[in-house]
């Protein structure tokens, strides 16, 4: 290779190289502000929105039934079996869409949406990256931004929400199943603890969640497909890497949204109230 | 007129661009030859400005296309168009959405009016045919050879008539019958677009057979220029030895007025 090489790297590029992370961390939240401004000043196709719903959104149906309806029966069950010869199983129903609602719904949709849907657009948008797709995007003058990843960040952060909901739902209806027809208890003594219980704190927790690990899943795995390089293996780097990082941060920002809403509960309480 | 003056950029430790000055004439097509990895896709990302330098500038029909970006980008790579060097086709579309990409998202570059579909679906057909690719409208990128893929590539550019191209690499990697194919194309769409045209390539048959000046690149700068002839003639060790890979003079391929070739 004819290049020249420069002996004295400059102060910034020794910089960067020490602290990839805080370089990367500037890169994405530069990404997200592009990308918000992009739409903002022109709004993607609602061709595009409409067809990233449905492939983030009604896709997704399935396998986030199928967790949360399993989650739900394991719940029921191991609530059951450890409460009942306490005299405590009349409060399975109540465990299951309480921790449904807080925890599992939201952490588990957004993990399992990353699998199915964060690890697919990390690797398609990289693949585009290593085969100059997205180069001659721009020089077709489209706007990346706008184009690829608005549609699938609004798309993400709007059904996210709505899948934990789902989720949470089929999980009181799983844990329902095995509580009334497994452990035969009455289905008023599994629904009657929640109305008194369940607050819509407790929802608004899970909804919240959604919300974030949403905009998280589709901001770290569009952004790590935006800067994939090196081919074929770059792309798996990256795929990888963008579901470890997403994995990562949704379980520490759940630790941080539990205790900051938990810290909020009367303010929240008052505005529901 | 595209007038590059001092053009510097570096990839890690890599200088790839070191001072270059370089002025392309309206309506002619340039070659820019030189080996692989030596900055001639660099420099053509920077003309289009997809990439940015880290000193000097670029200006096409005076606009300093380096100092801008965002929406007074695209206002300008409108009307530019670039060959990548594997097509660089959208690989979820077929070929007939690929070539009809341009349209639907902005319509004639130059009025800026939209067309209606059967329009789109003609100058598509159109299009395809004059790279020979009439009947692949349905065809998946996947589905092409390497060969196809660049004629269809070629295919979404001419269908917008930009007025600047940049070809990277058109005939790298390609058969003797299919590169000349190629390069019959990038004369053809000259001749019918009257574009500005730069060709990097590191195959003097294809440079010769194309360019109206050639240029080398070495060192991060451009080390000769000039019209084929007086090129050839200089006392240059790399353009003696591209120039020894070709046994007759591509030019004398070229068809004349009359159809037939000299």
């Amino acid at each position: 290779m004819q290049v020249i090489e420069n002996k004295k790297p400059t102060l910034l590029t020794l910089l960067s190289k020490k602290l990839q992370f805080i370089v990367a961390t500037g890169e994405y939240t530069r990404l997200i502000i592009d990308t918000v401004k992009a739409a903002c000043s022109r709004p993607p196709s609602i061709t595009l929105i409409f067809q990233q719903l449905y492939d983030v959104g009604v896709a997704s149906l399935p396998v986030v039934a199928i967790t949360g309806f399993s989650t739900g029966m394991v719940l029921a069950a191991q609530s059951f079996y450890q409460l009942s010869d306490k005299g405590l199983a009349s409060v399975t129903g109540l465990m299951v869409a309480k921790a449904m609602m807080t925890e599992l719904g939201p952490v588990l949709t957004a993990f399992m949406l990353t699998g199915r849907v964060g690890a697919s657009m990390c690797a398609e948008l990289g693949t585009m990256n290593v085969t100059e797709q997205i180069d001659a995007l721009k020089t077709m003058a489209i706007n990346p931004n706008r184009y690829l990843l608005a549609p699938r960040f609004f798309a993400g952060t709007i059904m996210m929400p709505l899948l934990t909901i789902f989720s949470i739902v089929m999980g009181i209806f799983g844990g329902y199943l095995m509580a009334v027809y497994f452990f035969g208890m009455s289905p008023n003594s599994y629904f009657d603890p929640m109305p008194t219980h369940i607050q819509p704190f407790d929802l608004f927790t899970g909804v919240i969640k959604g919300f974030i690990f949403g905009m998280l899943i589709m901001t770290i795995c569009c952004y790590r497909g935006m800067v994939t390089t090196g081919g074929a293996a770059g792309v798996g780097r990256a795929t990888t890497n963008s579901v470890v990082i997403a994995y990562c941060c949704i379980l520490l920002s759940n630790f941080l949204i539990t205790m900051a809403l938990n810290i909020l509960k009367e303010q929240i309480t008052r505005i529901f109230a | 007129m595209i007038k590059i003056q001092n053009l510097w950029k570096r990839y890690d430790k890599l200088q790839v661009l070191a001072g270059m000055d370089l002025e392309v004439k309206t309506g002619e097509t340039l070659v820019i030859l030189g080996p692989s990895g030596i900055g001639k896709s660099v420099l053509l990302k920077h003309i289009i400005g997809i990439s940015k330098p880290d000193a000097g500038s670029i200006d096409i029909d005076n606009v300093r296309i380096s100092d801008i970006q965002g929406a007074d980008l695209y206002k300008e790579v409108k009307h530019m168009g670039m060959l990548f060097q594997g097509g660089a086709l959208f690989d979820s579309m077929n070929v007939e959405d690929n070539a009809a990409f341009y349209l639907h998202q902005h319509g004639d570059p130059r009025t800026g009016k939209h067309y209606s579909k059967k329009e789109i679906a003609d100058k598509v057909t159109e299009a395809l045919e004059m790279v020979g690719l009439g009947g692949t409208h349905k065809k998946m990128p996947s589905e092409l050879s390497g060969g196809m893929r660049k004629r269809a590539a070629l295919a979404r550019l001419i269908v917008y008539r930009p007025s600047l191209i940049l070809y990277d690499e058109p005939t790298t990697g390609l058969d003797p019958i299919i590169a000349m194919q190629i390069n019959e194309l990038i004369v053809k769409t000259q001749k019918e677009l009257k574009a500005t045209s730069i060709v990097v390539t590191h195959d003097m048959f294809s440079a010769l057979y194309v360019g109206d000046r050639l240029a080398l690149i070495r060192d991060g700068k451009i080390a000769h220029i000039g019209e084929p002839d007086e090129f050839l003639k200089i006392d240059d060790p790399l353009i003696r030895f591209l120039h020894n890979t070709i046994s007759k003079d591509p030019r004398s391929f070229k068809e004349t007025p009359n159809g037939r070739t000299n």
